[in-house]
């Protein structure tokens, strides 16, 4: 495809601008700011409009008319092996459109950009930009000039596009995986297997604990029950029997104070008696033998007697004057006075006896109780100890047994009561490390996927990278190698790809890196690179446009350079602030 | 007759335990169940059935003593409740050993027993489990008896693995309500008499939509059902689409408005789109804004594959999609996905 005349209608600064353009070398010389970059881009938007990608977006936008003359659009002509073409484009974002004519038949031909989809042998926007569209290194010190071809070499030879680092997407692929690697669960938060048995365990000892619960209400219910039934029958006789020791025990307490008050009063009694009256005993007394008269009565009685019959006699003796009046009084006194004092001694001794009597009468009569009250004390230790023999039984029969088991049981329930609640919070527990292990092992899972994904994407990567290096990486170089061997007038013999993926230069046996080289040659290999890219990449002949790509070259250089553009049997179209290049050609 | 059906109540559990609101839930899923016997009350309901799982697990002692007392609190509604297959009846059940109130019928039988409630005219139908898993199809041959008594069919599960029965078939044998029930959303088919009531409560969050309890009416023949919800939480899904300026602060600022004008009580699935720098960063981020059980990312790339393919005739691009968009690996969309994006980001003229 040649391209014969461009028509700036309306484009960037341009309106109604024409250029003609040879089959062979074309110089479009001005400077800077002249609009050698929109010429470029100009052949660029009628190739492939401006609506594609983002760039040739931005590209619309860039362009568009300063100055609203009518439109924003432009016509170019092509010719393709013996036809010609009229290529109209119109870029406005609202109303964008392409008409192409058959010069000859004036037709136009319909659908337009099909055709010329042919015509172009199926390039891409992509594919003019890295082969036929040559512009200039970015770089500016020769170090990164050769980080940058290299870039370009690698991104070319396997990546079939200068602008791609297939290194780079390695590395971004590989950060990434390993992003996804650090985010994944270790292996003991995503247990779930082992936490899901955990679970299971404890619902089961949940279980065995209930089953256990019920089991024992059972059996306390049961026993509840037994022990009423036994309560009712002995709970009364325990009450009754209870009372009774309790009534025995306070009788028990009353009589044997009782005798110990006897007892003490007998001693008293005996104390205030003196000595007891040894006619007595109590034998006699309970026989009811009366005090009787002590011997000193006797004595006094007879004596009281005699006196009386003294006194008698000497009354009868006073009568008949036996005795003196005088000596009768005087016996009659005597026996008064002995009457008297004998009447004393007896009453006295009546009373001593009968106080004797007395008060051994109430020993006897107290001893008779004491007798009694321990007779009554033995009855009562009696009953109480046959009492305490049937509660004992009691106590040992089978109700406080009963009683007893349930008490027993009722505190295993409350244990078992208090266990559940101790087996809910385990249960809980393990359940809340089990749905985050279960949430866990889901997100390592997707994370395993998307690290899997990264991998399968690396690894792909790299076949493509390798089947286009194979395709036309070797090609490339190989032809590149030629070119450079021209342009350099031998003094490189080809470029070559060292150890990581660095183009190095081959002189005879020497290997010389690039960042010993100048800039100029290094720029003289970019060119010879993007040359065979174009040539293996491009299916049809395209024209090729240069982009001020000459700006380091010295004039030595530049010859070559056009000499060896020249015979490519390209058209070459040259964008460029400098005379020289122009002067070259036609020289 | 007015009633209510509830099912799947899962006292005892405790939703998204792992979560800083998983003890909340646990107070939330009673809370609910009281709500329930609160409003048998205010609206005079004559019978709250209750088909299978009210208890997530075998309830213990207290958990009865509680629900004895709840239960205790209603004035007029008789209650039947059958067991599920995560309550199902075990050895010692407490259950079987509770001393039920009059008005609550608790369904022992694990084989189709009919509770005759005379004084209502009702007749409920139901088994209780005493197993987890019930293969057999138990509820094929279970009649409708003849009478003027309404006939209400309790069934939990009826799936594979939980008293597999036909919906369609269950709903033609003439019953005037077939209460089914089972976790999830409610399903209600007035026409048919018949109602997946739902689980009371949310409790994970493959569980959105509303949840609540069926209140329903019988009389004259015919059968009106409604879905009142009552659940305290829902679980939502927000998507979050990140644009290339935003940074970490900016999205979770983003996500907390939308959490915010959904409500702060519920409880929400993240799912993350677009341009997103470091995934791992914004998840904690992003969970630190509310309930937010779950972050998930968008898979890389969603391009027009087609296009990038023409647009990259002869170069890596073009390769990369041709080895991977027949591949078999299961892994390869997303391989796709990701090593586009990897390319595009190393491709200095985008």
């Amino acid at each position: 495809m040649k391209i014969t005349d461009l028509w700036l209608t309306h484009f960037g600064k341009f309106h109604s601008k024409h250029i003609s353009l040879n089959p062979g070398m074309n110089v479009v010389e001005g400077n800077n700011e002249a609009g050698k970059s929109t010429i470029h881009s100009f052949i660029f938007a009628m190739l492939f409009g401006l609506e594609g990608s983002a760039d040739a977006r931005l590209m619309r936008d860039k362009y568009k008319p300063w100055e609203d003359k009518g439109g924003y659009c432009g016509t170019m002509r092509i010719e393709e092996g013996s036809r010609a073409y009229l290529i109209e484009r119109g870029f406005s974002k609202d109303k964008p459109y392409v008409h192409l004519t058959d010069v000859a038949s004036g037709r136009e031909i319909i659908p337009a950009q099909s055709k010329l989809n042919d015509l172009l042998g199926g390039m891409t926007e992509n594919i003019y930009l890295n082969t036929v569209s040559i512009g200039q290194m970015k770089s500016v010190a020769v170090d990164e000039l050769a980080g940058e071809l290299k870039e370009h070499v690698n991104n070319l030879g396997s990546a079939g596009n200068i602008n791609i680092s297939i290194q780079g997407a390695q590395d971004t692929l590989s950060e990434g995986r390993r992003r996804l690697e650090r985010r994944l669960s270790p292996a003991d938060k995503v247990n779930v297997s082992e936490l899901q048995g955990m679970y299971d365990t404890a619902i089961l000892e949940l279980d065995r604990n209930i089953s256990k619960y019920s089991s024992v209400a059972d059996r306390i219910k049961e026993g509840r029950q037994k022990e009423y039934t036994e309560y009712s029958e002995k709970q009364n006789s325990h009450d009754l029997l209870k009372r009774r020791q309790e009534e025995l025990e306070n009788s028990r307490r009353q009589i044997t104070d009782e005798i110990a008050r006897y007892e003490q009063e007998k001693g008293q009694i005996v104390a205030r008696a003196g000595r007891k009256p040894k006619y007595l005993d109590e034998n006699a007394l309970r026989a009811g033998a009366k005090p009787g008269m002590p011997t000193i009565g006797l004595i006094s009685i007879i004596m009281m007697f005699f006196m009386v019959a003294g006194a008698a006699l000497v009354g009868v003796l006073l009568y008949n004057g036996d005795v003196s009046k005088r000596h009768a009084i005087y016996a009659f006194i005597a026996a008064a006075v002995v009457f008297v004092i004998f009447l004393n001694i007896f009453i006295v001794g009546i009373r001593i006896r009968r106080k004797r009597y007395n008060f051994f009468r109430l020993a006897c009569d107290k001893m008779a109780k004491m007798g009694e009250a321990k007779s009554a004390l033995s009855s009562v230790e009696e009953q109480l100890g046959k009492c305490n023999a049937d509660l004992s039984e009691l106590d040992s029969s089978e109700y406080f047994a009963i009683h007893e088991q349930n008490e027993e049981l009722e505190k295993e329930l409350l244990k078992l009561e208090y266990e559940q609640q101790n087996l809910v919070k385990n249960i809980d527990d393990i359940s809340a490390r089990l749905q985050a292990a279960k949430r866990a092992k889901a997100e390592n899972d997707r994370l395993k996927d998307k690290i899997a994904a990264y991998r399968l994407a690396m690894q792909k990567l790299f076949e493509a990278a390798e089947e286009i290096e194979n395709s036309f990486g070797e090609d490339m170089l190989r032809d590149a190698s030629v070119y450079f061997k021209e342009v350099t007038h031998e003094a490189y013999d080809e470029i070559i790809i060292g150890r990581d993926h660095k183009p190095m230069l081959k002189r005879g046996d020497r290997i010389v890196d690039l960042t010993s080289v100048s800039r100029g040659t290094i720029e003289q290999a970019y060119l010879c690179i993007r040359l065979a890219a174009s040539e293996c990449i491009a299916k049809v002949s395209m024209p090729l446009l240069l982009d001020d790509t000459f700006a380091f070259f010295d004039d030595e250089r530049t010859k070559s350079a056009l000499k060896l553009l020249k015979n490519s049997n390209h058209q070459v179209i040259i964008m460029t602030c400098q005379k020289r290049e122009k002067q070259l050609i036609k020289a | 007759m007015k009633f209510i059906h509830i099912s799947d109540v899962y006292l005892g559990a405790v939703p998204d335990a792992d979560q800083v609101w998983g003890q909340t839930r646990a107070r939330e899923l009673w809370d609910s169940f009281i709500r329930v016997i609160d409003d048998c009350n205010r609206e005079r309901v004559d019978l709250l059935l209750i088909s299978g799982n009210l208890f997530a697990r075998q309830p213990i002692k207290r958990e009865i003593e509680e629900l004895n007392k709840h239960l205790d609190r209603l004035e007029r509604t008789q209650v039947v409740i059958t067991a599920g297959s995560l309550d199902y009846i075990r050895e010692g059940s407490l259950y079987v050993h509770n001393s039920w109130a009059d008005h609550v019928h608790f369904v022992e039988s694990s084989t189709v027993q009919c509770v005759d409630i005379g004084f209502l005219g009702v007749k409920v139908w139901g088994l209780s489990y005493d197993r987890p898993v019930i293969r057999e199809r138990l509820f094929d041959d279970v009649v409708v008896s003849s009478g003027d008594d309404y006939n209400i069919l309790l069934i939990s599960g009826m799936d594979g693995e939980h008293c597999p029965a036909d919906r369609r078939m269950l709903s033609t044998a003439g019953f005037d309500y077939v209460g089914i029930g089972r976790a999830g959303q409610a399903d209600i088919r007035e026409r048919e008499k018949n109602a997946i009531c739902g689980s009371l409560e949310p409790v994970n969050s493959d569980d959105d939509g509303r949840h609540g309890y069926v209140l329903g009416e019988i009389m004259d023949g015919r059968t009106t059902l409604s879905l009142v919800p009552i659940a305290k939480r829902e679980y939502k899904d927000i998507d979050l689409v990140v644009s290339g300026g935003e940074d970490a602060a900016d999205v979770s600022r983003r996500l907390r408005d939308m959490i915010s004008l959904n409500g702060n009580n519920n409880i929400y699935t993240v799912f993350v789109s677009g341009q997103v720098a470091d995934a791992g960063a914004l998840l904690e981020e992003l969970k630190r804004c509310g309930n937010v059980i779950k972050v998930t990312f968008a898979d890389a790339l969603s391009a027009d594959i087609d296009r990038m393919k023409a647009s990259h005739q002869g170069d890596i691009i073009e390769r990369f999609i041709t080895l991977l968009e027949n591949d078999e690996d299961e892994h390869a969309g997303e391989a796709l996905g990701v090593g586009l994006m990897a390319l595009g980001e190393n491709n200095t003229r985008k």
